[in-house]
C-alpha cells in the first residue's frame, strides 16, 4: 500500500491556483477555494480515478511557473488532452462536492421507482400506430 | 464497443435493441450499392423473437417503421419529459418516432431487477437491469457445464493435418502458451479482434490468414458514423435521470430517398443528458470550458438538455479494413490490429442532411439552442463487416450459417459477418444471427465430421 499523498504540496498549491480560474465563484456557486478543492475533493477524485494521477502530474509539470490564466490559455492552444485531464479532475472534484450540488439543486443520479402510469406518450403512440407502414417492401 | 471482460461489448453498450429493417438485407437489389445478404428479414424474424426473450427487451409493438412483430417481453421504459416534447413535435410534423426498445428491464425479469433510471448504463449497470451477457447468458451456461476461462487471450486458431480447426492457443497469465482442443471453434472477438486472429493464424495452406480465400478477411470495415446534437430547453426536465438506453427513436429518414442526394439512411435515438460533469466537459463549439463559461454551460444544460444521436448506415468498401500493425504489438508480442478507414462521401452527405433535420426536430420541440457535433470523433464503436457472409466462397468469408467457407468447423458469430450494417444498432442482429447459427450447428452436428 502506497501511503504517499497523491500530489505533493507544491503541486496541490499549483492545482489550487488553476482550480480557482476554472471554477470561480458564480452567483450562489462557491469558488474552488471555498470548498478547498485541492485537498479532500481532489483526493476523492484521484481515489476513484487513479488513472488520472499520472497525466495530471504531467500537465501540471508542463505549465509550472506560468500564471494560472496564462497556463489555461497555453493548454487550450497547445494541449487539448492535457486540458481535458485538468478539467476532468477539477470539474469532477467540484461537482461532486455537496455544497456545489446544493447550490445547483442537484441531488445526483439517484435510484428511482419507475412510474406505474405508463411510459408517457400513450395517445401519441396510438396515433403513430394508425399510420401506414413506412418501411420499404422488398418483395 | 470493445470491452475485454465477461460479457464483452454488452457490458458497456447502451442496450438500444433494434431489428434490422427488411430493406437492410437487400441493399444491392433496392439501391444498386453494396451487396444483398444471403438471408432476409423473414428468415431472421423468429430468431429476433427468441433473442428478445433471452436478453429481456422492453418496448411496444406496432411501430409502422417495421413489419408486424410479437409484443415485447416488457413494456417500454418512460420516455421522459424530453421524450414527450420530441414525440409531440414529431407528431405535429408528421415525422416518425417510437418509444425506445432497450435490452433494459422495465419489470423484474430473468432474475434481474428493473431499471432505476440512474442513467449510468454505459458504465455497466450496477442494478443488473441491463441485458448484458455476463448476466443473461453466462450464469445459465455455466450451470449447464460450460467452462469459462477468464483473463485468457487467444493468439492463434490451430488446424489439424486435414486443415480443420482443432483448437486455439492462448495465455491466461505468465508462462507458456496453452492449447485448448475443440471439435468446433467459434470466434466472437468483435469485427476487429476476429479478423486479427484469423490473420495472426496464418498457416500452411492459409498463408494470408485463415479462411481468407476471398482476400476479404479484415476488409469492408463499417463503423456507423455518428453525429450528436444537444437540445437545450428553458424548462426543467430532470434529464440527468433516465435510462441510457434510448428514450425514443426515429426512423423517418432510415430508408433511401434519392432526392436527398445519398442512398440509405440513418437512425436517430434520443437520450437524457447526464450530470453536471458531462455538461462541463462537453466541447461547446467555439467556447471556453472554464471560468464563468463552465458555470453557464452547466446552468444551461443540467436537467434541461436532451441528446439526439444519429447513426448513419455506412456502406462497405474494401479499402476500409483491419490488418496487422507492422510495429505495434500486444503484451505478448503479437501484432496489434491496425485500422484503415475513410469516411465516404455518401456518409458525409447523409450526416449533413440528418444534422439539419435534427435541428428542425429540436426547434419544433421547443429547444432554444442546439449544440451540434457533426461527426463524433471518438465514436465508431459499431465496427462491423470484416468477415462478410455470402454464398460464394470467392467473395465472402463465411456462409449463410456463419461457417467459414474454407474451414467449416470454424464459425464466426459476431458483427464481422455483416454484409451491410443497416443504420440501427447491431446487437439484436448479432445475437439473432448467433442463435440461428447455433441452432443450425446443433441440428447438423453429425455433418461436422471430426
Amino acid at each position: 500500500m502506497d501511503d504517499q499523498p497523491a500530489l505533493d504540496d507544491q503541486s496541490r498549491a499549483q492545482l489550487a491556483e488553476l482550480a480557482e480560474v476554472i471554477a470561480p465563484r458564480w452567483g450562489d456557486l462557491p469558488a474552488a477555494s471555498e470548498i478547498a478543492l485541492s485537498q479532500a475533493p481532489l483526493d476523492r477524485v484521484l481515489a476513484l480515478r487513479p488513472d488520472l494521477l499520472a497525466p495530471l502530474k504531467a500537465v501540471l509539470d508542463r505549465v509550472r511557473g506560468r500564471p494560472p490564466e496564462a497556463a489555461m490559455e497555453k493548454l487550450e492552444s497547445t494541449d487539448a488532452a492535457g486540458l481535458h485531464t485538468l478539467l476532468t479532475v477539477v470539474a469532477g472534484a467540484y461537482y461532486a462536492h455537496p455544497d456545489v450540488r446544493a447550490a445547483l439543486h442537484y441531488s445526483g443520479q439517484q435510484a428511482q421507482s419507475l412510474p406505474r402510469d405508463g411510459f408517457g406518450a400513450e395517445e401519441l403512440v396510438i396515433e403513430m400506430m394508425q399510420q401506414p407502414p413506412i418501411y420499404r417492401k422488398v418483395d | 464497443m470493445l470491452f475485454h471482460g465477461v460479457g464483452g461489448s454488452t457490458v458497456l453498450f447502451s442496450a438500444h435493441w433494434m431489428r434490422f429493417l427488411p430493406s437492410d438485407f437487400r441493399v444491392k437489389t433496392l439501391d444498386g450499392v453494396a451487396d444483398d445478404w444471403p438471408i432476409d428479414y423473414a428468415e431472421l424474424a423468429p430468431f429476433y423473437d427468441r433473442i428478445d426473450g433471452q436478453f429481456g427487451v422492453s418496448g411496444i409493438a406496432g411501430d409502422p417503421a417495421y413489419p408486424d412483430r410479437p409484443e415485447y417481453p416488457m413494456p417500454p421504459l418512460p420516455i421522459g419529459d424530453w421524450g414527450k416534447r420530441v414525440a409531440a413535435a414529431h407528431a405535429k410534423m408528421g415525422w416518425h418516432w417510437w418509444p425506445g426498445s432497450n435490452a433494459i428491464n422495465s419489470r423484474d425479469y430473468g432474475g434481474r431487477r428493473q431499471c432505476v433510471q440512474r442513467s449510468t448504463c454505459r458504465a455497466g449497470c450496477n442494478e443488473g437491469a441491463k441485458g448484458s451477457v455476463d448476466r443473461t447468458h453466462w450464469p445459465e451456461s455455466e450451470r449447464h457445464g460450460v467452462r469459462l476461462i477468464t483473463d485468457a487471450q487467444v493468439s492463434r486458431i490451430t488446424l489439424d493435418e486435414k486443415g480443420r480447426a482443432n483448437g486455439a492457443l492462448y495465455r491466461d497469465g505468465p508462462g507458456p502458451e496453452k492449447h485448448i482442443k475443440a471439435d468446433v471453434v467459434i470466434l466472437a472477438a468483435h469485427a476487429i479482434g476476429t479478423p486479427r486472429l484469423l490473420l495472426l493464424s496464418a498457416a500452411k495452406g492459409h498463408g494470408n490468414g485463415l479462411a481468407n480465400r476471398s482476400g476479404l478477411v479484415g476488409r469492408r470495415l463499417m463503423m456507423h458514423p455518428l453525429s450528436r446534437t444537444i437540445g437545450l430547453f428553458e424548462e426543467p426536465m430532470m434529464s440527468w435521470q433516465g435510462h441510457w438506453g434510448q428514450s425514443l427513436y426515429c426512423l423517418q429518414f432510415a430508408e433511401t430517398d434519392v432526392s436527398r442526394g445519398f442512398v440509405r439512411g440513418a437512425k436517430w435515438n434520443l437520450s437524457p443528458s447526464g450530470g453536471p460533469l458531462m455538461a462541463a466537459l462537453y466541447p461547446w463549439p467555439g467556447e471556453r470550458l472554464w471560468g464563468a463559461a463552465m458555470h453557464e454551460h452547466v446552468n444551461a444544460w443540467l436537467g434541461r438538455a436532451a441528446i439526439w444521436g444519429v447513426t448513419a448506415e455506412d456502406l462497405p468498401e474494401v479499402e476500409n479494413r483491419v490488418d496487422l500493425d507492422p510495429e505495434l504489438c500486444d503484451r505478448y508480442g503479437d501484432p496489434a490490429p491496425r485500422l484503415h478507414y475513410t469516411l465516404s462521401q455518401n456518409s458525409r452527405d447523409m450526416l449533413a442532411f440528418m444534422n439539419q433535420r435534427v435541428e428542425e426536430s429540436f426547434r419544433a420541440a421547443g429547444a432554444y439552442r442546439t449544440l451540434l457535433r457533426p461527426l463524433v470523433a471518438e465514436a465508431g464503436w459499431h465496427a462491423l463487416g470484416t468477415c462478410r457472409m455470402g454464398d460464394d466462397p470467392e467473395t465472402s468469408v463465411v456462409d449463410r450459417w456463419q461457417r467459414c467457407h474454407d474451414i467449416p468447423n470454424l464459425l464466426i458469430l459476431d458483427g464481422s459477418a455483416f454484409v451491410t450494417c443497416s443504420s440501427v444498432n447491431p446487437s439484436a442482429t448479432i445475437s439473432a444471427l448467433a442463435l440461428r447459427a447455433a441452432d443450425h450447428l446443433v441440428n447438423h452436428r453429425r455433418d461436422v465430421a471430426r
